[in-house]
């Protein structure tokens, strides 16, 4: 992976005792690494500017997480359809740089992350375990960080896999926009491990998901994947809407049906651009009102953030829908972060929970379980 | 307090907020810095408050406890090169803002629009963040113009920071290609930001016109008013009925239903 897009590496004094972190350093240009017994750059009081969110992105902190390393996922708020999805924080930002990034809106932390204590994540995954007598979760690791993107210094992938070994029934989910797999191929196969990307059309990662990997190195990342033995699923979100955005997403639709087969990807996600008001200021100095995504007609929504008229988003989900089930019907597609009122008025005219292949994606009965330890 | 020749003071003194401190007071001064205007002794002397060990954000806050945000940033312009760097936050902090490197882009950026525009500001309390699009433009003749007119047409708060919005963004999507001398004669504030909304949502716009005009074409529905609404994400119907018993209502009910029937399939299609 290419190292020379990042300024700087600072490594917390207290954790280059632990072997991985003393191999990560060695492995780094020693002009590009401190030491340090306290976090790099002074802490900001208040929203960070682009000078100092562009920053965050180039320098990397390895430091302790202090804290739980589990949480519910942002979709089981009251109003949304959840997916039973929880969210595991093994870093905080990301190298890359997509304009609609929600981390836009979240990350006050004037540098990124890496949490070097990778153990009391997977002591509390098994703590979960056994409290809990858990048929079913799912965890993902790519909800503030990118899963994968730095994944090849830190080979947290392999602990997590081999982790999951052991519970067959629960899924590990890494989601990326990078072809970063390599590194954990070897430990295939692994049906309880799904590796997900979110996908565009290559003129939308041209102009709004800077520094990804293609959509063809992501395909081919994912047809590896499968190749050796483990899950995979597709996130076509953000969709984006542009003047030519029904032959874009056809293009994509294709692309993806060219290589795969329901068999071969369980679940697909949709989700239309959305983001928080609050992050639109930071959007608009760091990419100007030459991107899609800064010139989008977004309007209020339900939750509060900024989304595209619900007719306009209602037909980009149809159309996705229908490309997929003209192909197969046995396609299973999910919407992400929508409104009852969506699914109702979508071509599924149904809730998520009723609808076969995708409730087991919505078993209220584990987010319940879950809800008031981990809140 | 010793008293002392104001003459021996610098700087010039250049701050002026809408309001002043009282005449009565004195001329104050941190060190030879003049803090406020007097003409007590004909402004002969001055206060060293320096002396006092009041810590200047206290000073500054007595001196001038309503300064407006686009006041607290000319003040602040004037004084920089005067006070020490570690006291401005705290002075920004009586005044409950916090200063980090993006608020302060926005008070440096602030002070370089048109002096209308910042009293406009400063009269309708307008608050930093709804500002924060002027921190990262680089302001032309455009910019300039729809701020003052901004002013000039003294809109309420609420509409002043949409057009604000709405004008910086098509300025930049239109490359500076847009009249807006033109927008800015239409006769209402209404009309204003009906233009630069279907400027700035063109898609959005043109479906909401279609299906109003739709309606309009649509026969009367009697006994009720029925209108093409956008509210937030969503457009659609809203339809007022006014019933004066049951069976009136039950009366309009029917006829509504039997408006649906007859006109749904062109309005919702």
């Amino acid at each position: 992976m290419d190292l020379n897009k990042f300024d700087h590496f600072y490594f917390d004094s207290n954790e280059i005792v632990k072997p991985r972190f003393k191999q990560i350093l060695d492995s780094l240009p020693s002009d590009k690494v401190t030491i340090t017994d306290k976090p790099p750059f002074e802490t900001i009081n208040g929203n960070l500017s682009k000078f100092e969110f562009d920053r965050s992105k180039k320098n990397i902190y390895f430091t302790k997480h202090k804290g739980n390393f589990f949480k519910r996922c942002p979709g089981s708020k009251p109003g949304l359809a959840c997916c039973n999805y929880f969210v595991l924080n093994l870093g905080l930002q990301c190298d890359m740089n997509c304009s609609y990034c929600y981390l836009q809106s979240y990350i006050n932390s004037p540098v990124m992350n890496i949490f070097t204590n990778i153990e009391d994540a997977i002591n509390e995954l098994r703590e979960l375990e056994s409290d809990k007598k858990l048929n079913a979760i799912r965890v993902g690791t790519g909800e503030v960080i990118d899963s994968l993107s730095l994944d090849p210094i830190t080979l947290y992938s392999r602990d997590l896999i081999e982790l999951f070994k052991e519970f067959p029934n629960w899924k590990l989910e890494f989601k990326t926009k990078t072809n970063n797999v390599d590194q954990f191929l070897n430990l295939g196969p692994a049906p309880n491990t799904v590796v997900s990307w979110s996908v565009n059309p290559q003129n939308i990662i041209d102009s709004e998901e800077h520094g990804t990997a293609t959509l063809n190195q992501r395909l081919e990342a994912a047809k590896k994947c499968l190749d050796h033995g483990f899950g995979i699923a597709f996130h076509i979100d953000p969709m984006i809407w542009h003047p030519e955005w029904q032959e874009s997403y056809s293009l994509l639709v294709d692309k993806i049906l060219l290589q795969f087969s329901p068999n071969d990807v369980p679940i697909i996600s949709v989700g239309t651009l959305r983001f928080q008001p609050s992050q639109k200021n930071l959007m608009r100095e760091r990419f100007g009102m030459k991107s899609m995504v800064t010139q989008a007609e977004v309007f209020p929504s339900h939750d509060g953030k900024l989304r595209y008229d619900a007719n306009i988003r209602m037909k980009m989900y149809d159309f996705v829908v229908q490309r997929f089930k003209e192909n197969n019907k046995k396609w299973n597609i999910f919407f992400c972060m929508e409104s009852p009122e969506t699914w109702l008025h979508s071509t599924f005219k149904s809730l998520p929970k009723r609808i076969e292949g995708l409730n087991e994606y919505f078993d209220n009965r584990v987010v319940q379980q879950f809800q008031s330890p981990l809140i | 307090m010793i008293q002392n020749q104001t003459d021996q003071c610098n700087p010039t003194y250049n701050f002026f907020p809408r309001k002043q401190t009282p005449n009565f007071f004195p001329m104050y001064t941190w060190g030879l810095i003049p803090l406020n205007i007097s003409n007590k002794n004909n402004g002969i002397h001055y206060v060293n408050l320096k002396e006092s060990n009041t810590p200047l954000e206290n000073i500054i806050f007595e001196l001038y406890p309503q300064l407006s945000f686009t006041e607290l940033s000319r003040f602040y312009v004037c004084y920089f090169p005067y006070f020490e760097s570690e006291v401005w936050p705290h002075i920004f902090a009586k005044y409950d803002y916090k200063l980090n490197e993006s608020f302060l882009l926005l008070v440096k950026s602030i002070v370089k629009t048109p002096i209308s525009f910042q009293d406009w500001c400063s009269e309708k309390s307008i608050s930093p963040r709804d500002l924060e699009i002027i921190r990262f433009t680089e302001l032309t003749h455009k910019h300039k113009h729809t701020l003052k007119a901004i002013a000039q047409l003294n809109f309420t708060k609420s509409t002043g920071i949409q057009i604000l919005d709405l004008c910086f963004e098509l300025i930049e999507m239109k490359n500076g290609v847009i009249d807006i001398e033109n927008i800015f004669s239409s006769a209402s504030a209404e009309k204003i930001l009906g233009s630069l909304k279907a400027l700035r949502y063109p898609v959005t716009s043109s479906s909401d016109l279609q299906k109003h005009d739709t309606l309009k074409s649509l026969p009367n529905l009697t006994g009720a008013e029925v209108n093409w609404k956008r509210i937030n994400d969503r457009a659609g119907l809203e339809i007022k009925l006014h019933a004066i018993s049951s069976s009136d209502l039950e009366r309009k009910i029917k006829s509504l239903q039997r408006w649906q029937n007859e006109f749904g399939e062109v309005l919702w299609i």
